[in-house]
């Protein structure tokens, strides 16, 4: 399995792979939390779910994935595709890297300047109350110059409707954040 | 970073679904109040850890003895004052019933204003008002305790010092209980069981007898 992978979910997720290969099935994996992160900084993140972009909808995969969950002592959502409704940077699929391929599962990962702007995003729409994307960020260590278009990237998909949007101010002081993290 | 990866690693093992190498303490008995004290000085090296474990408190917290940690603090296990207070706090407000926490109350100290996490940016909002009682500026960490907690049940299954302790047996009994079944193969003498269950050696003494009487632990040879 590929590097960093925290052992319960390399396991669960090797075993998903054989059960799709013996029913004919086919996944693409594509990681955007933090082993993404992991990915690029080579340090074991404290998380225990896959976040991928790739939607999963057939019943039975989702039946398998929940199946093994309570196999290898896992949370439901250790494969979660919770975040297949975020917006993504323009062409972020041609830009992805193949980390892995099983017999039925490809695993890929997101450009690290793509990470970066989903990371600064997830910051922004989570608002200060949850860091672990700030973290993640910080684990990165991330230049000015990718946290500036990540920064470009969250104005131009997540700003708010309108200026007076009560959401407007925590918009803006969340970005000056990202900002500080770059000095 | 060793201490801390320890610690990641027993809070997997007492069930946080975070991920580590718990299986090193499966074998082991592995001390609850020790355990908390240990997280007191283990809180602000990573908010996703931090977040798990105050889920955990809140769901496990009540299965803790309050005179067993202040034994433990008094027989010098290092703990963090201002934290240890943010712990008791946590679990006093998730309580289903009345325990003796103000016990602790000597041995807990309000910190100065300082950031729980001090390589982030320090939160200046929506602070977590757990660690702000206690001096101590923290994001207000409100995720869903399922992405960070496994199932009771699941839990219980590899670790028999929740396991007892939620089926209300005393903390005394459930520990010599996790104990054994973890050190079926080993003979120790009660004063060997007593020291590494942090329990009064007289009460491990009366329990011990009172489990084999009802045939719970199997009569020790002489």
């Amino acid at each position: 399995m590929f590097k960093l992978i925290p052992e319960q979910l390399g396991k669960a997720l090797q075993e998903l792979d054989e059960w799709l290969d013996s029913h004919g099935k086919r996944i693409e994996i594509t990681l955007v939390g933090a082993i993404a992160v992991s990915n690029y900084t080579n340090e074991g993140r404290f998380t225990q779910d896959i976040d991928t972009v790739g939607k999963i909808d057939d019943e039975t995969v989702l039946e398998q994935i929940k199946n093994l969950a309570d196999k290898h002592g896992l949370t439901s959502e250790w494969l979660s595709d919770r975040a297949s409704t975020v917006t993504l940077p323009d062409e972020f699929f041609k830009r992805t890297k193949k980390i892995h391929s099983g017999k039925a599962i490809e695993v890929y990962v997101a450009e690290r300047q793509d990470l970066i702007a989903l990371k600064a995003a997830a910051y922004v729409n989570r608002g200060s109350e949850v860091m672990k994307d700030l973290e993640d960020l910080m684990h990165l260590k991330v230049t000015h110059k990718e946290i500036q278009v990540a920064i470009d990237f969250v104005r131009k998909k997540c700003s708010p409707p309108i200026d007076k949007n009560p959401w407007r101010a925590h918009f803006e002081e969340s970005l000056e954040v990202l900002r500080e993290l770059a000095k | 970073m060793n201490s801390q990866n320890n610690f990641v690693n027993r809070l997997v093992y007492f069930g946080a679904a975070l991920s580590g190498n718990p299986v090193q303490f499966a074998d082991e008995y592995q001390d609850l109040e020790s355990f908390v004290l240990e997280a007191s000085l283990n809180l602000s090296f990573d908010t996703r850890v931090t977040q798990a474990f105050i889920h955990w408190l809140a769901r496990y917290g009540c299965l803790l003895s309050p005179s067993k940690m202040r034994r433990l603090i008094v027989s010098g296990t290092p703990y963090e004052p201002a934290l240890l207070g943010v712990v008791i706090d946590i679990i006093q407000d998730n309580a289903v019933r009345l325990q003796n926490w103000v016990l602790l109350k000597p041995f807990l100290k309000k910190g100065k204003i300082a950031s729980l996490f001090p390589n982030l940016p320090t939160p200046r909002k929506n602070l977590n008002p757990y660690f702000e009682r206690w001096g101590l500026a923290a994001p207000s960490m409100k995720e869903p305790a399922d992405k960070y907690l496994l199932p009771c049940l699941n839990v219980f299954k590899k670790c028999p010092e929740l396991h007892y302790r939620a089926e209300g047996v005393s903390p005394v009994a459930a520990d010599i209980r996790a104990f054994q079944d973890k050190n079926r193969k080993r003979t120790q003498s009660l004063y060997q069981i007593a020291k590494q269950i942090h329990h009064p050696r007289a009460q491990v003494n009366g329990f011990y007898r009172q489990l084999m009487r009802l045939q719970v632990l199997p009569a020790r040879r002489r």
